[in-house]
């Protein structure tokens, strides 16, 4: 009855249409999992013959889910005879559907976690199992047993398993010291036969060595002795007996054996055995290809996708991947032993197949980190000193000619074939995405080679075309005129030399020199090669820069620019992207030195202004009626190729150039020839958006230039280096910016856009906007009140951070602070209200925060009489009501913005900064004392699981923050109403149920707060630490405190019962609805 | 609904697709996009699950993936890994702007291949519009070892929108020529991003892994 019932709602959540049938099925299926009768009922259907396999998956997913999170429920005497049913149910299924399989190990897996290890037997978890199938035969027993022994150490730091953390922690030790029982009955399924049973044998030795990462033999060694007791004979000999481990051991002696070596012996063997196949699979992959090039022009980059053989190719190249991953520590070490698996290594990166060579990246990338990186030699006393260097370069030596081979295998894949251009979009972007792959690679390789070395590796291509080129040149063939010229293997050899770049080191290097010297000989026929010569250009533009500075290359600058400038415009606009890319960092790197290229600059500056958004519309190319082209009523000359974007690369280029490399006398009236023409375009687009009435609706939709020409100006603000010339600017464009931002207020989108160049504005004069303060805080709040756009108050927080530490400005920056902030907090009364505007919440507390940063005297100056005239403390009434709500909401950065704002608010430092701390120290308590109560409350149910696991360490520094401002009243005898940190958290812990926590667990979490507080308040008054109370950073308390809070989370978290138990305790009742309105919605309460 | 081989009344091919990713990632949003159009800045958590029908128009005719869209957020997880069974291809979606949900990848694909053996999956990293990003394209390579299809992907800005759709399409009907004859309906994008801008960034991001943050960055809140 109750599994037909079962039945049918399976059916519904499956297989109906209607959504909310399948809503309704699967709600009372996520009851009835939780229901006590799903025990039998689930153990019943997996009997049943009869079932079907959905119905057995369910089933067996239901009991696993119910040992995982309802084992506490079970009475203690239930336990064998659970553990016997699922041990039955998993030989029953042993040779069943896999999914139903898997589901029952993970079952046992979970019992074996919650089960302590004495009701195991004597040798251990994985040896019970082993008896209690040693007598099935072998096809029954080999793939239960060995799934078992893939999903027990997986399973040890699975979340979904509701075990306390202690217990999970003692369950890490005891399964590590299975680990020899674990290798033995591995071993001994190596001479099992079949494909499948290898591979399984390998992942379950892979997760094995996971569970154990880097530990060496001793360690286990001890940890079998005590799981075993002693027992008098010492387990680390019995355990280096081991034939694994002897055998690893005559390899590597000397070489710090770690633990991988242990298996090493057994299983890497066993793989490179097929490095004899796959050679085959590859060469016949080679003459495939071969055929299917010469048979048809397009070989798709996608082709033979769905190949069997390439399948298996793909098989061992993964698991040739996977050894060498899993034993890098070991590889690492250059001893002749591990050649095997590198050179497998370099026959997957010469697979024909891209997406086979490139399954090596991965380990070429982790092999040169480890090659240079964090090495020194065991033992004591070797503290980094010329042994260490002398190791790491014999390594580095031993690994060479592996990298050179490297090089060589993957160089010429970055080729573009001749039927490139026949190729769908996707073809392309994919074979795109596979040279950037490539170059990753050489620049991993490069690390280990060095740029000399790969560089001349690089060149060998571009140099054997050059020969060639010279040698038809003299037999009078056409080659040598250009005609012919192989351009693609000229852009690859290019494409793989500026993927190095980062590794350009030597100043003047001769060899980089000359190649770039010798750019402008290239032969100019084809737009993809002056592509990726720009793009060269633009990579090493920081090598020429400091190589300049060190009296090198000075005339390459010129030559290098003129290039760029000339590909800009050259046919097709093929490389007017990479052009403009080139400019900007070539002035972006090497600004200083344009003096002699500024005239040549600016005539370019004004030829580009004309391009991207500004050029002129084609008739009949744009449906955008009248007004579609901004600026300009001029006829299409030319064809504009450039995009807005490299127009905008352009600007942001000269202007860097010029105020770096004007004199300062004439950077004022360079500053204005360069915004002029900007300017006077988005005044033009502003008049042509008609008279006063606000647009209504997306201005862009009508005027599609006005956006990038606003942008435009945020260039040249942001990119003009002196804040003085910025303030001329700005003053100068307040009028168009404000216009705008008046005749666009009802378009959301064209407001962010002046917004943000607003804010260069702002940024890059800093004080010198001074002039504009009086404006720019009389207008900001009517326009804020106007649109409700949250980036105003980004604004503001600009203006705080410049001109916030002068008290000067109180008296009109205070009540705009306050206006704004007031405005802006009004309609967030309610959790709901604050979930619909994240940005408003976001931008209103990181507004706060800066305050507090910059300005603390604003937010906690008391009224007059007692304070100024201007003092007022509606803002941080404001922000701290919005926050009792903000700290549990479920929006990610606007929840991280208000937690922020409470570290901060509670940091000693923001008091130490006020010019009256005693006064500020006043309001504060007068504000946060009160608060502080629930506000704890709440945050420590952010940890307990009102917030997603992952935040938990942010709340963790606010609530530190807060704890240790309360302790402080204490300590300063302010807390006349009894107040005290760590009480405010005994209350609340108080509230805590025993399901989820019990008096012990509460008193460990008190204690860890107590010491995380006293050396909080410690580092306080030393002086030392972040006093700034820093982001996210807050806070000056170590490791210890976000652990032990994350301990506490996974108490509480641990299942559904503890959880809901402890939000229902801790947050007040409107607010756990709101929060936990999904549970509810299920019926899931309390 | 589609099982193996089943089409719906229509006589549309349909293959059930599984989206599991950590809470916030942006798999609601993402799904949404091609339902309604809307780009949601709000965030409320899927709760159990939310299945969608989402049809596409190829050059071979129609195809609709059922996307079971399953809670992020365990305790929001209604019956987890018991939404997987039937899946036919499934979408992992991590948020480049949270190291986290990265790191837990590993793990959905695990609770993924132990239900369905052998399915293509596609690796999303959504959210690639944002500049604040803290997963580099470079750091990327769980999908190589594992044999999965990477994407990056904005659904507030529509960018790669249809790309793990397309993908798993091909794999599923097993034509590698296989594509999307019209636009998918998708509203204009909140955010501009040029692809051609974006693959010039993808590039310079993976060089900017290692290079301090710009001086323009929204997050300095004390220089």
């Amino acid at each position: 009855m109750a599994a037909n019932q079962l039945l049918a709602a399976l059916n519904a959540l499956y297989h109906h249409e209607d959504p909310k049938v399948k809503d309704e099925a699967d709600r009372w299926l996520e009851q009835w999992q939780q229901s006590v009768e799903a025990w039998s009922v689930a153990d019943g259907v997996l009997h049943d013959a009869n079932s079907s396999m959905e119905a057995q998956y369910f089933c067996a997913q239901t009991l696993r889910t119910k040992v995982q999170r309802d084992f506490e429920e079970l009475p203690p005497e239930a336990v064998d005879s659970l553990r016997e049913s699922l041990l039955q149910l998993l030989i029953r299924f042993s040779k069943g559907a896999p999914p139903v399989r898997t589901q029952l190990c993970l079952g046992l897996a979970a019992l074996a976690v919650h089960v302590p290890s004495e009701r195991w037997g004597d040798s251990g978890v994985v040896r019970w199992f082993a008896l209690k199938f040693g007598s099935l035969p072998p096809e029954l027993a080999l793939p239960a047993m060995l799934e078992l022994l893939t999903v027990l150490p997986q399973e040890v730091h699975s979340y979904k398993i509701a075990v306390r953390p202690e217990r999970r922690r003692a369950f890490v030790g005891e399964l590590q010291a299975n680990t020899g029982a674990a290798f033995d009955i591995l071993t001994s399924c190596l001479s099992q036969p079949g494909e499948r049973t290898r591979t399984q044998v390998l992942e379950a030795f892979g997760s094995w060595l996971k569970l154990n990462e880097g530990r060496p033999l001793p360690t286990i060694a001890a940890a079998a002795a005590a799981a075993t007791g002693g027992g008098g004979e010492d387990a680390a000999a019995t355990l280096a007996r081991h034939p694994l481990v002897a055998a690893s051991l005559e390899g590597l002696q000397g070489t710090g054996e770690t633990f991988h070596g242990a298996v090493d012996a057994a299983i890497v063997p066993a793989i490179m055995g097929l490095r004899g196949r796959f050679a085959v699979a590859a060469r016949r992959r080679e003459a495939e290809t071969d055929r299917s090039v010469a048979g048809r022009g397009a070989g798709g980059a996608g082709e033979g996708e769905f190949d069997d053989d390439e399948d298996t190719a793909k098989g061992m190249a993964r698991l040739f991947c996977e050894v060498g991953e899993a034993y890098l520590t070991l590889i690492v070490t250059a001893v002749a032993e591990v050649r095997s698996p590198v050179e497998a290594m370099l026959e997957v990166a010469a697979y024909p197949d891209f997406s086979i060579c490139s399954m090596s990246f991965n380990f070429w990338h982790r092999l040169s980190r480890q090659l240079l990186s964090g090495f020194s030699l065991p033992g004591p006393g070797s503290g980094g000193g010329s042994a260490d260097a002398a190791e790491r370069e014999r390594r580095r030596q031993f690994f060479l000619p592996a990298f050179e081979r490297l090089v060589q295998l993957i160089r010429g894949r970055v080729r573009e074939p001749e039927s490139y251009p026949s190729w769908s979009k996707d073809e392309k972007h994919e074979f795109r995405s596979s040279r950037d792959e490539v170059g990753d690679t050489l620049d991993d390789a490069a690390a280990v080679l060095g740029f000399g070395r790969c560089l001349s590796l690089l060149v060998e291509p571009l140099a054997a075309l050059q020969q060639q080129q010279q040698q038809a040149g003299a037999a009078g063939g056409e080659a040598g005129a250009g005609g012919g010229y192989d351009w693609r293997t000229a852009e690859a050899a290019l494409f793989c030399i500026k993927s190095i770049h980062r590794h350009a080191a030597s100043l003047g290097d001769p060899a980089l020199a000359g190649l770039l010297e010798a750019l402008p000989r290239l032969p100019r026929s084809s737009p993809q090669l002056q592509a990726t010569v720009c793009s060269t250009i633009a990579r090493y533009a920081r090598w020429l820069e400091r190589s300049m500075q060190a009296g090198y290359c000075q005339p390459l600058l010129q030559v290098l620019l003129g290039l760029a400038v000339a590909s800009l415009d050259m046919r097709g606009g093929y490389c007017t992207a990479a052009a403009a890319a080139a400019i900007r960092q070539l002035c972006e790197e090497c600004g200083s030195f344009m003096g002699p290229c500024l005239q040549d600059l600016l005539m370019l500056y004004q030829k580009v202004l004309t391009m991207g958004a500004a050029a002129p519309r084609q008739a009949g190319g744009s449906a955008n009626g009248p007004g579609g082209a901004a600026a300009s009523g001029q006829p299409a000359l030319l064809v504009r190729e450039a995009g807005e974007e490299d127009v905008e690369s352009v600007i942001a280029a000269v202007c860097q150039a010029v105020s770096q490399a004007a004199p300062p006398d004439q950077r004022q009236q360079a500053g204005g020839a360069l915004l002029g023409p900007v300017l006077s375009s988005l005044r033009d687009a502003l008049s042509a958006l008609g008279p006063s009435p606000p647009v209504l609706g997306p201005v862009a939709a009508a005027h599609p230039a006005l956006n990038p020409l606003i942008d435009r100006l945020a260039e040249v603000f942001a990119r003009t280096s002196d804040s003085d010339v910025v303030g001329q600017m700005l003053m100068a464009c307040w009028p168009v910016l404000d216009g705008l931002m008046v005749r666009c207020a009802a378009c959301p989108k064209t407001t962010e856009h002046v917004l943000r160049t607003l804010r260069y504005g702002i940024k890059g004069a800093g004080r010198s906007a001074a002039q504009l303060l009086p404006t720019l805080l009389e207008v900001l709040p009517v326009r804020f009140t106007a649109t409700r756009h949250s980036a105003f108050l980004f604004i503001v927080s600009e203006l705080v951070k410049f001109f916030g530490d002068e008290s000067a400005h109180d008296p009109t920056l205070g009540p705009i602070l306050t206006g704004l902030v007031t405005e802006a907090g009004r309609p967030l009364t309610s959790l709901a209200a604050l979930n619909s505007s994240p940005d408003m919440v976001d931008d209103l507390f990181l507004l706060g925060l800066r305050a507090l940063g910059y300005a603390p005297r604003l937010l906690l100056s008391p009224p007059p009489p007692l304070g100024p005239a201007h003092g007022d403390s509606r803002a941080l009434s404001t922000l701290l009501d919005a926050a009792m709500l903000g700290c549990v909401m479920q929006h990610r950065e606007a929840n991280g913005s208000v937690l922020g704002f409470l570290a901060r608010l509670a940091s000693p430092g923001t008091l130490a900064r006020c010019p009256s701390p005693p006064a500020a120290a006043e309001v504060l308590r007068a504000h946060l004392a009160p608060r502080g109560p629930l506000l704890v409350r709440l945050l420590l149910a952010g940890i307990a699981g009102s917030l997603p696991l992952g935040r938990v360490g942010v709340v963790a520094a606010a609530l530190l923050g807060l704890l240790t401002y309360g302790q402080g009243l204490t300590a300063a005898g302010a807390g006349a109403g009894g107040e005290s940190g760590l009480g405010w958290l005994t209350a609340a812990l108080q509230a805590v149920p025993e399901v989820a926590a019990t008096s012990s667990d509460k008193q460990a979490f008190l204690g860890a707060a107590a010491s995380a507080v006293q050396s909080a308040s410690n580092t306080a008054s030393s002086g030392a630490g972040d006093m700034m109370g820093n982001g996210e950073s807050a806070g000056t308390y170590d490791g210890a405190w976000e652990g032990a809070c994350q301990e506490f989370a996974d108490l509480c978290r641990r299942n559904k019962r503890a959880r809901q138990a402890a939000q229902a305790a801790l947050l007040p009742q409107e607010l756990a609805a709101a929060v936990d309105l999904g549970e509810r919605r299920r019926g899931g309460g309390a | 609904m589609a099982l193996p081989g089943q089409v719906t009344p229509e006589g549309v091919p349909a293959f059930k697709l599984v989206l599991v990713g950590d809470g916030g990632t942006g798999k609601t949003t993402f799904v949404k996009r091609h339902t309604t159009g809307e780009f949601e800045k709000k965030y409320e958590p899927t709760i159990g699950v939310e299945v969608r029908p989402l049809d596409f128009t190829t050059n071979r005719g129609r195809i609709r993936f059922y996307c079971w869209d399953t809670a992020g957020q365990e305790k929001f997880g209604g019956l987890r890994d018991g939404y997987y069974i039937h899946g036919q291809c499934a979408i992992i979606m991590f948020d480049v702007t949270s190291r986290l949900t990265y790191k837990n990848v590993p793990t959905w694909h695990r609770d993924l291949c132990r239900v369905c053996e052998n399915i293509p999956i596609v690796l999303c990293g959504n959210k690639v519009d944002v500049k604040n990003r803290q997963v580099k394209p470079k750091q990327v390579t769980f999908h190589r070892k594992k044999n999965l299809q990477y994407y990056e992907i904005s659904a507030k800005s529509n960018y790669n929108y249809e790309k793990p759709f397309l993908y798993l399409a091909r794999k599923l009907t097993g034509d590698p020529h296989l594509s999307f004859v019209e636009e998918v309906a998708l509203p204009p994008p909140e955010v501009q991003i040029d692809i051609a801008e974006q693959e010039r960034n993808e590039r310079e991001l993976a060089e900017a892994a290692n290079q301090p943050l710009p001086a323009d960055d929204d997050d300095e809140l004390i220089d």
